[in-house]
């Protein structure tokens, strides 16, 4: 549709110089032709005879008249002949011209047509190209639309993840908080404090578990300076053994190693 | 060749891929964090075997004598013998598994042997019953091992320095099982004159010796900072004088002898000075005797009765009994200012003060529904705990590492003393005397 909007006016133009030529063509046909039919009329005209009376000098004034009518007539016929031969040179050479003219024009049009030809093809071309150039757009917008779902998709998931995770985060923390009491509670129930301990004094023990809170190991990684009051730490974690601790193994990642901080507060003694 | 190395490289890169996809895989949990505030009192478990001996008759059962120390210090709960199934005498002897059963948290061993007919070698070792978890290190469950050489008159002394050791290794504090104590024996028979001693004994109250015998009364024995001296009231000459008794030679000095009560005399910390009890102004009053220029320095006045004066370890003030509120109370005189503070408000009657090691509490007798018993007093929260029940307790006096009180009660009909200590759980009376036995005073350190 486009390339037809697009080509309209030379389209057009081309009908009008058609219509001109041939216009002009049947016209120069149609003058030459009534004019041989105009002089086809007058020779029945010039051969009509009249039968009157004659007389010797008449006559032959009459003859001489005649010949010398004759004689005219000859040199009209001859004239007309003449000029019959002319007009039909010219005619010829005007039919050749016109018949040039037509080549060339015919030429033209030709070239005109293979031009258009041509830019149809280009046309079709680059419509083809264009056409290829979309299909790739379209796929490409695809592919990025499909991307981009899929990102969607995957955030949106990683953000249900998330949320999950934080759920599970915020269990994992109560069952965590919930045990760190009870491994409190049993350490405290075993820790002998030792008396007369300076005050602020504190130990800090690094304990290591096994699955079911057996204790593997107590190391003193910060000592009070007090070596029985770091002592009695240790050996309150070893008496507690096994620890209460989270049977999921998952959970009981989390307690694996426990960094136990034991500073005596004064009047607190259970 | 090449084919090789590349095949090697590969395995290498393989490895070290599948080293990091295991790192990756295994989460890296940091340590949990706890804080433990609140523990509970209490003895510590403690196991004492008896020590290996080679030989039949021995002098002194070293253990026995340990056992006892350490069962009578407060601060150990030991197991009783009879409980004991293994008796392990070196450490690869030891299984760790059945001293934890039995709930202990160290083990005490050692052996005895006679090496000529008065020379004994004794050894010990204290052990950690769960310094590890595994058995397989012995030598680190060793606290403390040591090897020593002496005659049978040293063994009861060597075993009251095991004691010590132990005691400090698992408190943190020094013993007292080689300090002294000082009291006096009264002894009436009849048709015989009374018999009054100034005795010198061991602090679980064996080998006593005298200082001093007397058929007056003698009284208030105080023993000097150094341990080296004595001071003591004696009616020898039919009044109270003063004494200071140099212990090792058996010399005395009079230091006090003014009219009427010489009395209640008590070292500064310094051992320059005695604050005494004078009445020669008419009623009691505390006075400062300096020991080097013999200077008098009164302290205290007016009309009521001002008596027991004792230092504060610091030796900037005194507390002392006295009646100038109605009953018995302590009172604090300050020597910066002779400021005198009332410490003691609860009851009707609360005498013979002294301080603790730490300065922050005072043992004292103190009077409850008409029964006297010892009593300790928080200086800074005023509270008091009573530690004796008997009803017929007095003179308190603190070990010097103020674990322990030491004070003298009825028992039987008599005069005994009794040890106990601060926290009130362990309560012992110290082996009778024949008599009755009265103011005790316990030693500083001696070493």
């Amino acid at each position: 549709m486009k390339t037809l909007q697009q080509y309209r006016y030379p389209l057009l133009l081309a009908v009008i110089v058609h219509v001109i030529f041939l216009t002009l063509v049947f016209i120069g046909l149609s003058t030459t032709t009534s004019q041989t039919a105009a002089l086809a009329r007058h020779m029945p005209k010039v051969k009509i005879v009249q039968a009157v009376a004659v007389d010797q000098t008449k006559v032959d004034a009459e003859i001489k008249r005649l010949r010398h009518q004759r004689e005219h007539k000859r040199q009209l016929q001859l004239a007309h002949k003449r000029a019959r031969r002319r007009e039909l040179a010219k005619l010829t050479q005007q039919r050749q011209v016109e018949k040039l003219r037509l080549q060339k024009l015919k030429r033209e049009q030709q070239k005109v047509l293979q031009q258009r030809r041509q830019a149809a093809k280009k046309l079709a071309q680059l419509k083809q190209q264009r056409l290829l150039m979309q299909k790739r757009q379209a796929a490409a917008k695809k592919r990025r639309q499909k991307l981009l779902a899929e990102q969607q998709l995957i955030k949106q998931a990683s953000a249900e993840e998330r949320q999950m995770q934080k759920q599970q985060h915020r269990q994992l923390q109560t069952v965590i908080s919930h045990y760190k009491n009870l491994i409190l509670a049993a350490i405290r129930q075993q820790w002998l404090l030792p008396l007369h301990v300076k005050q602020g004094a504190y130990a800090t023990l690094m304990i290591k578990l096994a699955p079911g809170g057996t204790v593997l190991s107590v190391k003193i990684i910060h000592s009070s300076g007090d070596s029985a009051l770091d002592r009695s730490a240790r050996t309150a974690v070893f008496k507690a053994s096994p620890l209460p601790v989270p049977k999921n193994t998952q959970v009981f990642q989390q307690f694996r190693q426990l960094q136990l901080k034991v500073k005596p507060e004064q009047n607190k003694v259970a | 060749m090449q084919i090789n190395t590349i095949v090697k490289f590969k395995k290498i890169i393989m490895l070290a891929l599948s080293i990091c996809l295991f790192f990756m895989s295994v989460p890296a949990y940091a340590a949990l964090q706890l804080e433990l505030t609140q523990g509970v009192a209490g003895a510590i478990p403690l196991a004492i075997v008896p020590f290996t001996k080679q030989s039949a008759a021995l002098p002194t059962d070293v253990s026995k004598v340990i056992r006892d120390d350490l069962a009578n210090s407060g601060r150990f709960n030991v197991l009783p013998a009879a409980e004991l199934r293994q008796f392990p005498h070196n450490l690869l002897a030891i299984n760790y598994n059945y001293w934890r059963k039995l709930n202990v948290n160290d083990v005490l061993i050692g052996t005895v042997k006679k090496i000529t007919s008065n020379r004994y070698a004794i050894s010990f070792a204290l052990i950690d019953v769960y310094r590890n978890q595994t058995n397989d290190d012995n030598k680190n469950q060793v606290l403390v091992a040591r090897k020593f050489e002496v005659d049978a008159a040293g063994m009861r002394h060597l075993a009251h320095h095991i004691s010590d050791v132990v005691f400090e290794q698992l408190t943190g504090q020094r013993g007292v099982f080689n300090t002294r104590i000082a009291y006096i024996v009264v002894q009436r028979y009849l048709n015989k004159p009374v018999k009054y001693s100034l005795e010198v004994a061991d602090a679980d109250g064996y080998n006593p010796r005298p200082i001093l015998v007397s058929p007056q009364p003698i009284m208030s024995p105080a023993w000097s900072p150094d341990g080296k001296s004595m001071a003591y009231v004696s009616f020898e000459h039919k009044h109270a004088q003063i004494y200071i008794a140099d212990l090792a030679t058996g010399k005395r000095t009079l230091v006090a002898n003014y009219p009427g009560i010489n009395g209640a005399p008590a070292w500064s910390p310094d051992g320059n000075k005695l604050a005494i009890v004078l009445s020669k102004s008419g009623n009691p009053n505390i006075y400062l005797k300096n020991l080097q220029t013999g200077k008098l320095r009164q302290l205290t006045h007016g009309l009521a009765i001002n008596t027991e004066p004792s230092w504060s370890p610091d030796g900037s003030s005194i507390i002392f009994t006295s009646n100038r509120g109605g009953g018995p109370q302590i009172y604090r005189f300050n020597l910066a200012d002779d400021q005198v503070t009332r410490l003691t408000f609860a009851g009707n009657y609360n005498a013979r003060a002294s301080y603790a090691p730490d300065g922050k509490s005072i043992v004292m007798l103190h009077r409850q529904g008409g029964l006297f018993n010892i009593a300790i007093q928080d200086l800074a929260s005023g509270v008091i705990k009573t530690l004796t029940t008997d009803g017929l307790d007095e003179s308190p006096s603190m070990a010097p590492n103020g674990d322990l009180i030491l004070y003298a009660s009825q028992y039987g009909g008599r005069g005994v003393l009794g040890v106990v200590s601060t926290d009130g759980r362990v309560k012992i009376r110290l082996p009778a005397r024949e008599g009755n036995v009265q103011e005790p005073a316990w030693s500083p350190y001696l070493s």
